[in-house]
């Protein structure tokens, strides 16, 4: 993405490589990624699951955990910062206090038998030079601030319901006011109704305390909904990025196609869906050329052979895929 | 949660006629009585041996035996020594305080070697580290406590003359070896228990939201993952505390050690039913009491629990 110099950013992952090495086999989970987040700003990242989303937000607070998973190459600089060269203790001072993640499962997230109160209060302790009932004090506003009764404080996860859990987990992540916040399907394990409910939590919060964010999700509903960018990412690699508008009305790339051909059509109910053809390939023993080759219907001989490269369509919209080197080639999903 | 207790309590009666009417069957079959052992090799008429089972109570069949003592039991009463000629219950009460304080300190030697050694182990699963703390747990099982206590015995107290090396002199000094002793041979379970408990939680999810908060490893591990894995652990020292507290007969033999396990070991010998009797029913209301108080301690350990125990009660009466 071209340099926006008037812009501050806060997040950037260049070259990203992350494998886990598992009973002798390599997992290439995450191959060659780049992104950057300027401040405000709402990345979507998308994809199936096992497609690296995870790893790729895990490595940017350096919570891969190591074994089984290595860091094999790449730089996260997070408010200037490389943190791939920091030690451990300053790396425990960034997470929590400069970037912050909400993970996708509430009803395991939270230590049991630990009040939630304490559990938000720990966030303040660890990066606030304030006395235990002073973070206590704080830990309740907090509570409050994500929609939770603060007389509440002194009860056990396990009181609590799944949309109220992921609140508590939202508390946690916001409680020090960090720059960056990763949110990891935070919807997806909660019913619909309280889907909406903690989204629109987290776009209040997200504008109240001026974070960028990256929300990782399959859901293209919840992208078109929230995110100002998009990066739609396939077996570890990042296929197409653009704004919201290049990505869903400039459709370039042939998987973010197939995701949306795969979406049901509330006008057109008659029409089948059109899932993608065939599985996300092995990790262990990803295809030379381009991953999405074996199920694309617009492949050629040039795709298996070589990995693609990155075409800029206009100075926000990328999209990796060789066919673009054909001259005039263009996938069906029209401009809309 | 009184309800909880009232009905573990209520549950020992049965378990305590089983073990009096066990003790009492396995003490008849087993060869040789008292008089026999009494009357040793002073040659006695038959009128004086006759007298002699009659002063035990033992020319009686054993259904009438069992019956009396049970009767007496009801009344809380343990029964005359038939060796000695004191309460049994006077006799135990002169024993458990060396008794409780060894098993609490061997305890305390367990718990100090293997929830670190264990903990350790879990973190570096799979790893060197792991495998020497997981030998260095197993060895302690694996040595024999009469051993291990005679080796101490002689480095500590006869070459190095640093300890006593027998009787129980009511300082600390006199109880380290006998609870070292004891202690290793708990570590394996404790250990390995530790380790396991700590596997199962060392992967959770919220241990990575502790983590993200910035928290430090030793957080990660000892307040929030140690906390989670604590009831196993829990348990196993709880029974081995109650093990100790009935008695162990060998260490408390090797050390001279004036406890409960050298009582129990030596009215055997003697054929004292009604000692071995009541000595055994006893250990059976300590353990029991301790394995409720241990389960009441999960209580406080976990809050899921806790909750059950408030709605145990109001549960029932719907």
């Amino acid at each position: 993405m071209p340099e926006k110099n008037e812009i501050k950013k806060v997040l950037e992952i260049k070259n990203l490589t992350v494998r886990f090495d598992v009973d002798g086999e390599v997992v290439r989970a995450v191959n060659n990624v780049n992104l950057s987040l300027n401040a405000g700003q709402t990345l979507g990242l998308v994809g199936e699951t096992g497609a690296g989303k995870t790893t790729t937000a895990l490595a940017a607070l350096r919570l891969v955990p190591d074994p089984p998973g290595i860091i094999e190459s790449g730089e996260i600089i997070i408010n200037d910062k490389n943190i791939m060269d920091l030690p451990v203790q300053k790396m425990q001072k960034i997470r929590g206090d400069e970037i912050s993640m909400i993970f996708q499962d509430p009803m395991t997230s939270l230590d049991p038998v630990q009040t939630v109160g304490d559990q938000i209060a720990e966030s303040f302790l660890l990066h606030l030079d304030i006395s235990r009932q002073e973070a206590v004090e704080k830990a309740k506003d907090m509570l409050e601030t994500v929609g939770i009764p603060r007389e509440r404080a002194n009860e056990y996860p396990h009181q609590f319901s799944g949309g109220m859990r992921q609140r508590v987990v939202i508390a946690i992540a916001l409680a020090c006011n960090p720059s960056i916040l990763i949110a990891d399907e935070p919807t997806t394990a909660l019913d619909v109704t309280i889907q909406a409910q903690v989204l629109e939590l987290m776009k209040d919060l997200k504008a109240q305390y001026n974070m960028a964010m990256i929300m990782i999700t399959h859901d293209l509903g919840i992208i078109a909904e929230v995110c100002d960018d998009v990066a739609v990412m396939y077996a570890g690699r990042i296929v197409e990025q653009g704004t919201l508008k290049d990505v869903f009305n400039h459709t370039r790339h042939p998987y973010t196609e197939g995701l949306f051909n795969s979406l049901p059509n509330i006008n057109c109910r008659v029409e089948e869906l059109t899932p993608i053809p065939g599985q996300m390939p092995d990790p262990t023993n990803l295809p030379k050329g381009c991953a999405f080759a074996p199920r694309c219907r617009y492949a050629t001989e040039a795709c298996k052979e070589k990995q693609p490269e990155e075409h800029w369509i206009s100075d926000t919209h990328m999209v990796a895929c060789t066919a673009y080197e054909q001259e005039g080639f263009h996938i069906e999903r029209g401009d809309r | 949660m009184w309800r909880y207790c009232l009905r573990r309590i209520l549950q020992l009666i049965p378990i305590i006629i089983g073990v009096s009417f066990l003790i009492y069957f396995l003490m008849d079959i087993a060869p040789g009585d008292i008089v026999l052992l009494k009357m040793g090799d002073n040659n006695m008429t038959a009128e004086q041996i006759e007298a002699l089972y009659e002063q035990y109570g033992l020319n009686q069949p054993l259904p009438v035996r069992y019956l009396k003592y049970m009767g007496r039991l009801l009344q809380g009463d343990l029964g005359i020594s038939q060796a000695t000629g004191e309460p049994v219950m006077d006799m135990f009460m002169a024993r458990i305080g060396s008794t409780a304080r060894l098993a609490i300190a061997s305890v305390l030697v367990s718990i100090i070697i293997s929830i670190p050694l264990g903990i350790i182990s879990a973190v570096h699963d799979g790893t060197v580290i792991d495998n020497v703390a997981s030998f260095g747990t197993l060895l302690g099982l694996s040595i024999p406590n009469f051993w291990l206590g005679l080796v101490l015995i002689i480095v500590f107290s006869l070459k190095l003359g640093w300890l006593p090396s027998n009787g129980d002199d009511g300082t600390i000094k006199s109880l380290i070896l006998p609870a070292i002793t004891i202690g290793t041979s708990l570590t394996a379970a404790l250990g390995r228990t530790t380790r396991s408990s700590m596997l199962d939680v060392i992967h959770q999810d919220y241990l990575r939201t502790v983590r993200a908060k910035g928290a430090s490893e030793k957080i990660v591990i000892w307040k929030h993952a140690l906390k989670n894995a604590m009831i196993p652990i829990l348990t196993v020292a709880g029974e081995q505390f109650a093990g100790v507290l009935g008695g162990s007969a060998l260490t408390e033999t090797v050390f001279a050690w004036p406890g409960t396990g050298r009582l129990l070991i030596d009215s055997i010998n003697g054929r004292d039913v009604t000692t071995v009797t009541g000595l055994l029913i006893l250990k059976t209301l300590i353990g029991s009491v301790i394995i409720l108080i241990v389960d009441l301690l999960y209580a406080a350990v976990d809050p899921r629990v806790r909750a059950r125990f408030a709605n145990s009660g109001r549960r029932k009466k719907k």
